[in-house]
């Protein structure tokens, strides 16, 4: 490991960051620019900057990682996340952009005409978040560890100043295109090893024995059906529940902008996914030794010099790091723009002075709680995540743009049992440690009883409830209906 | 920043600007707005389009998938067809999936603008 090659990558990585962050300042002037961009970001920069939030560190490391630690079971978790888009855009990437509300929160008090469903909301999305970036601060220790021997706490703060700073200097409309930058380095920072190798192992006719590399009990053939299935409709139903994925929809021009830029979004992630997951086979290939719990996050940042001894491998690894460091700064900028919006508007009123504190705020808090714990297996922290989100706030967003009938109480009745029983299902799995009876999985992946709970628990307390909120007609006409006049073919 | 050149601040009310928005759509208020059961019922019948639409997208993505993992877990030959030094299976899980998402993504962008350029055509002639 090179240390200086290493330095220079991370030092460039932050210096464009901050160039765009103050590009971004400079033309970042009004309140709306703060909050969604003024609404001008063109499909393919946006899909950018979705897919360059949406990419985590977890993913970024943590999916060859467990390729090569849990065999294609990992495989799961990029299927579910690209599929949970899907579920975007057929549900909720249209209505919500028409709602024109700038945060989740907004978007509920519109709705349901309701205080107290926003306060319950707002309280969601903040937990969400703080339990979403915990893992990104984790990884950025991690890496940093690995790479230059530098104390594990010294990562996470880094990442949580360099975040916090530039959200609260320039905005979303900066973070826009700083996102958009991110993800085309992650993208980069993967897809040229992955080339590399290809070029190396191309040549030859491979050395290895498939049954042994790539054994059928690690493969599809060991499949659980329960826990696969129920972590699937995590993944997938958990993407709508994530306060950064929708507060990017509200930068697009218009709703049927809004629907292709998921559609790019869904492409973009797909092909990161599939060169993220090609390095996990190289890696059960050529690093076996290295399928052991808490070093397997690490195997895309060593195998580039295993492969090619010398200066080639000290290059690729200092991309792969500048983009293992992208990776943590697009995650936790996304939710932190999203959460001090939140915290902004419900705490203080909307200003953009109010902003920037919350900015601070919001970084803080998660860093105190990453340096306070322990790291778990990356990929599994932000699958918890998704199912804390799937089953509190998805039924709620869903309901409330297709159901007229769904009431204030119905909503906050859903989001409180879905929030505490998936929230109650994965400490106690947490803290009864790995087990393998049939109650044990029931309660690691609880998104298979806990996202009906909360859906049933709207539908049923909606209809006792009876008392629908007074704009209803008006919102969901706002909600459904295309923007008028069609200006000219759209996407 | 100081007091002097901090912006004006600026309240977004709207789509694509508040002067054009306001044109075409009666002004946001609080309070109960009347909606004509006409509209209601216009926008009633998009959202049931657009709601079948979307369930329907949404099944056969998961009886494709449903298929798709029977095939790579319960059929062991295939374990034997090695591309690379890789198993198929293996291969399918790994890269197989994500057209299957992108193919129902782009049907149904496409067929719901469609519904939307339908339900404006109608609109239009009322």
């Amino acid at each position: 490991m090179n240390a200086v090659l290493t330095g220079v990558a991370v030092a460039l990585v932050l210096l464009v960051t901050a160039v765009i962050g103050v590009y971004g300042l400079r033309i970042s002037r009004t309140t709306s620019d703060f909050f969604v961009a003024s609404r001008t970001v063109r499909p393919l920069w946006n899909a950018s900057a979705i897919s360059g939030e949406y990419l985590s560190a977890g993913t970024f490391l943590g999916l060859s990682g467990l390729v090569l630690l849990s065999g294609s079971d990992a495989f799961w978790f990029p299927i579910g996340y690209a599929a949970g888009y899907l579920l975007v855009l057929v549900f909720v990437a249209a209505p919500l952009r028409r709602s024109g509300a700038y945060t989740i929160p907004d978007f509920v008090h519109a709705r349901l005409d309701s205080l107290t469903a926003r306060r319950i909301t707002s309280v969601l999305v903040l937990v969400i978040g703080w339990l979403y970036v915990v893992p990104q601060l984790h990884g950025a220790a991690l890496a940093v560890n690995v790479v230059a021997d530098i104390p594990p706490w010294i990562g996470a703060i880094g990442v949580a100043i360099v975040v916090g700073g530039s959200v609260a200097a320039g905005g979303m409309r900066s973070i826009t295109f700083v996102q958009a930058f991110l993800f085309w380095l992650k993208l980069g920072a993967l897809a040229v090893p992955v080339v590399f190798f290809a070029i190396t192992f191309g040549g030859r006719e491979t050395a290895i024995d498939p049954a042994l590399v790539f054994p059928h009990e690690s493969g599809p053939g060991g499949i659980d059906l329960y826990a696969t299935a129920s972590l699937l409709i995590a993944l997938l139903c958990g993407t709508i529940g994530l306060p950064h994925v929708l507060v990017r929809f509200y930068t697009s021009p218009t709703g049927a902008s809004a629907r292709w830029t998921t559609v790019i979004v869904i492409g973009l992630i797909s092909v990161f996914y599939m060169v993220s997951g090609t390095i996990g086979l190289i890696a059960r290939a050529v690093a076996p030794d290295l399928a052991q719990p808490g070093v397997a996050d690490t195997v895309a940042l060593l195998l580039p010099s295993r492969v090619f001894p010398g200066v080639v491998g000290d290059l690729i690894t200092a991309l792969v790091i500048a983009g293992a460091l992208a990776a943590f700064l697009g995650t936790s900028s996304g939710l932190v723009v999203s959460m001090s919006s939140v915290v902004s508007q419900d705490l203080f009123r909307g200003t953009v002075r109010s902003f920037r504190w919350a900015a601070v705020f919001c970084t803080a808090v998660p860093l105190l709680v990453a340096l306070a714990t322990v790291p778990q297996g990356l990929v599994s922290s932000v699958g918890n995540v998704f199912v804390f989100a799937a089953s509190s706030l998805t039924s709620v967003i869903v309901l409330g743009i297709w159901w007229p009938r769904l009431t204030a109480r119905g909503a906050i009745a859903s989001m409180l049992v879905g929030a505490s029983l998936s929230g109650a299902a994965l400490a106690a799995s947490t803290l009864l440690g790995p087990r393998a009876d049939a109650g044990a999985t029931l309660l690691a992946q609880p998104g298979a009883w806990t996202i009906p709970a909360a859906a049933l628990t709207a539908i049923v307390v909606s209809m006792l409830d009876r008392r629908a909120p007074q704009n209803t007609e008006r919102i969901l006409g706002r909600l459904h209906r295309p923007e008028l006049p069609p200006a000219g073919p759209q996407g | 920043m100081n007091e002097q050149n901090r912006p004006a601040r600026e309240r977004v009310t709207s789509v694509d600007g508040a002067g054009r928005a306001a044109a075409r759509r009666p002004p946001v208020r609080t309070g109960p707005t009347p909606v004509g059961e006409a509209d209601t019922m216009f926008t009633r019948s998009l959202m049931r389009a657009q709601a079948r639409l979307a369930f329907a997208t949404v099944l056969s993505f998961v009886v494709v998938v449903a298929c798709a993992i029977v095939v790579i877990t319960a059929v062991p030959a295939l374990d034997d067809v090695v591309f690379a030094g890789v198993p198929l299976p293996w291969l399918i899980q790994a890269y197989g999936f994500y057209p299957i998402i992108l193919v129902h993504a782009v049907a149904y962008a496409l067929l719901a603008r469609r519904a939307e350029r339908r339900f404006n055509a109608l609109v239009e002639h009322e």
